[in-house]
């Protein structure tokens, strides 16, 4: 799979041609006017940076983020709760704003919202479109309008289609998995080059053909690039969707509702950050310093947006490395890799791990490859790993090989079970689930 | 607006044009019928052709149907929008919580956010910032802290939705404070009842939305006439053999003649909110 080229057809403008150190500056540059409106303007800001003794003229290096004081999902909540409004002070709108599109965050542990007027829209829609082109989005196909409306990516959707001058089909429904015979409709219906889908559409769509009697590749058979987002993706992942549907450019995607963007090359580990959407540290959890290189740590985003809902050291609540060496496709932009949430952290006998280390370990045995599967909690408790996999009962050298491989990985008894009918909603996003929520 | 040989050239109109040109009154099941062939325009728009914007219909489930426009018919469309919610009172600094599916064309006509070549949405022109939710029963708890945190001075929201959202009101503890809750369903207009027992669930005025997305209908219903009202600009009412049937003026790409409303009636213009736009009874 080849991936973007600085210099290649998927260069999108001259920030894709820079060198390291320009993008550094280019970074700096940004986010030190970026810090000096949030505390002139945003009073979430002034008072955090006030309590925090940070004064915004005091940076000028990236390295100087480190005295900007971070925060969470929970400090807008309460702040939220505080004020009784969804507006907390971190909303910078233009004074002829006008109409605002307002989306939120994924609800998971409670709803935050976020306020985007057209400047923003504008902005954001012209990075989103960098990302796409790197993606290998063109113009010529139609494009399928598929997010739903609650959710940020849906906004940039309408500018990617007109600045690609596209037609564009809207799929209906909202993008459950039960609305997958809708998309699957519009893919055979318009025929597009480039699909972007969470993954448990994705999986919810390949169902949809295995009951439709339907070939997935022909449902595909028009896609030249399908993007994957919503969830951490493996190489065998990516490996049986590339075999599955027959696109063989399959790319990641990944984002959070408050502006991280990031994009897989295909050619180096990781993806790329997309630079005018974000600039994003990975910072080891117990000392706050960056993580090495590979090493896990938590995900601190600020975007380089500097319209609507700014979020500046931002803990996003995700786990990720980060490599900031250079990539062989050429664009200057590090990488990152996003594992899982913290809060979907477990123990086992003593260590921490996330379901993709499971996953991870799961591929070492290519028939596993993109079969979803759970790991039950009970088991967890006794330091045991018990796997229920999709899917009629494996071959018993399959489910041996497996054993083998994550005891081999966690050197912990392991239990595996293949059922049929896996509850459609973790189906390509292995989940920590109580035995009955496996049913 | 295309007439007689236009529509002749469109596989689903020649076969219910009658030999003085009209056309035979239809339905989504008609149009059911001819997607089944294998046109997902259902023979309504020129073979070949690829409309800017294509919309697929919420019904029927199958075979799926789709309609086509252009930019300027989807802005047309969106008036209609725009006229309800100025009808229903609605201006700047007033947020509007759309609690429906982002494929619904209340949510895509009210703002070039959602839709793309639309412009300016219905609510951007009257000043009103927008919010959407997902427009299932599951998302109700959302739709709750919604209203909690944003405080939306009106509701558009998914018939099926009311018992889901009062229960998730209730258990936050949240008053609903909006002036209106505007009640809709995919195809056609909630009954009266279900508006009422809206309003008891709710307690806010509750008035409600006609929609029939294959001929791009949007009526409001009226607070002063209790009639829904069609702009007369955008669209022509007929009374066709006791049904009453919808033209719509600005299509033209997806040419929508006689479509059969399933209204219970039609009564002539006069309402003082609206003097010359059609009105249509539903109860």
């Amino acid at each position: 799979m080849s991936g973007p080229r600085r210099d290649g057809e998927d260069a999108f403008d001259d920030l894709d041609g820079l060198s390291r150190p320009q993008l550094e500056r280019w970074w700096q540059a940004r986010l030190r006017e970026e810090l000096q409106v949030a505390y002139e303007e945003l009073p979430f800001y002034r008072s955090r940076f006030d309590a925090a003794g940070f004064d915004p003229g005091a940076f000028h290096e990236l390295t100087d983020l480190a005295l900007v004081p971070a925060f969470e999902k929970g400090d807008v909540l309460a702040a939220q709760r505080r004020a009784g409004s969804a507006w907390v002070g971190l909303e910078r709108l233009p004074p002829d704003a006008g109409s605002v599109a307002v989306t939120m965050s994924s609800g998971t542990t409670g709803t935050t919202f976020l306020a985007w007027p057209q400047r923003w829209r504008d902005e954001q829609g012209r990075s989103a479109l960098r990302a796409h082109r790197w993606a290998g989005i063109r113009p010529g196909a139609p494009m399928l309008l598929v997010a739903p409306a609650w959710h940020a990516y849906a906004l940039v959707q309408p500018y990617l289609s007109e600045h690609l001058g596209v037609p564009c089909a809207v799929v209906s429904g909202t993008f459950l998995p039960r609305f997958a015979d809708r998309l699957a409709d519009a893919l055979v219906s318009f025929r597009p080059r480039f699909l972007w889908t969470f993954l448990p559409m994705l999986f919810s769509l390949l169902a949809a053909t295995d009951t439709g009697g339907r070939e997935a590749r022909d449902l595909f058979s028009s896609v030249e690039s399908l993007v994957v987002a919503g969830a951490p993706v493996s190489p065998g992942m990516i490996s049986y969707l590339q075999g599955r549907t027959g696109v063989r450019r399959v790319v990641e995607f990944a984002g959070v509702s408050e502006n991280l963007l990031a994009v897989a090359c295909g050619e180096g580990e990781g993806l790329h950050i997309v630079p005018d959407t974000c600039y994003v540290e990975v910072l080891d959890p117990s000392t706050g310093q960056p993580s090495a290189p590979g090493e896990r740590g938590t995900v601190v985003l600020s975007t380089t947006v500097p319209w609507g809902s700014v979020y500046l050291r931002y803990r996003t609540g995700d786990l990720a490395w980060s490599d900031p060496g250079c990539c062989r496709c050429g664009l200057p932009s590090p990488r990152v890799k996003i594992l899982g949430r913290d809060s979907e952290l477990f123990e086992l006998r003593g260590r921490q791990l996330l379901p993709y280390d499971v996953q991870i370990a799961a591929e070492a045995v290519p028939e596993v490859a993109g079969v979803p599967f759970v790991i039950l909690r009970e088991a967890l408790r006794e330091g045991r790993l018990q796997l229920v996999l999709a899917g009629p009962p494996a071959r018993s050298t399959v489910s041996n090989a497996l054993r083998q491989a994550l005891r081999e990985a966690f050197d912990v008894p392991v239990e595996v079970a293949w059922r049929e009918g896996l509850p459609l909603q973790f189906k390509g996003v292995a989940t920590v689930v109580s035995a009955d929520g496996a049913t | 607006m295309p007439v007689g040989g236009e529509l002749e050239a469109l596989e689903f109109y020649r076969s219910r044009l009658d030999a003085e040109g009209n056309v035979r009154p239809w339905d989504v099941d008609d149009l059911a019928e001819f997607a089944g062939h294998g046109d997902p325009f259902a023979g309504r728009v020129a073979p070949g052709d690829r409309p800017t914007l294509s919309f697929q219909l919420e019904v029927p489930e199958e075979p799926v149907v789709w309609i086509g426009a252009e930019p300027a018919e989807v802005y047309a469309w969106s008036m209609a929008l725009e006229q309800s919610l100025r009808l229903w009172g609605l201006g700047p600094g007033d947020t509007l919580a759309l609690f429906d599916y982002g494929s619904s064309p209340l949510v895509l006509l009210s703002s070039s956010a959602y839709l793309p070549y639309l412009g300016q949405g219905a609510a951007q022109r009257l000043g009103v910032t927008t919010v959407c939710s997902d427009g299932v029963a599951n998302a109700a708890d959302r739709m709750a802290e919604t209203v909690e945190m944003l405080d939306p001075a009106a509701i558009v929201l998914r018939a099926e939705l009311v018992v889901p959202l009062a229960g998730a009101l209730r258990r936050r503890g949240v008053r609903l404070r909006c002036r209106w809750v505007a009640l809709c369903c995919s195809e056609g207009a909630p009954r009266r009842v279900e508006a009422h027992a809206c309003e008891q669930a709710l307690q806010v005025p509750t008035r409600r939305v006609l929609r029939a997305d294959a001929a791009f209908v949007l009526a409001p219903e009226c607070p002063t006439c209790d009639r829904f009202h069609l702009d007369s600009d955008l669209y022509r009412l007929e009374t066709v053999q006791g049904a009453v049937t919808v033209t719509t003026l600005f299509a033209r790409r997806c040419p929508s003649h006689r479509y059969l409303l399933g209204a219970a009636g039609a009564d002539s213009p006069g309402c003082p909110a609206a003097p010359g736009s059609w009105r249509v009874r539903w109860d």
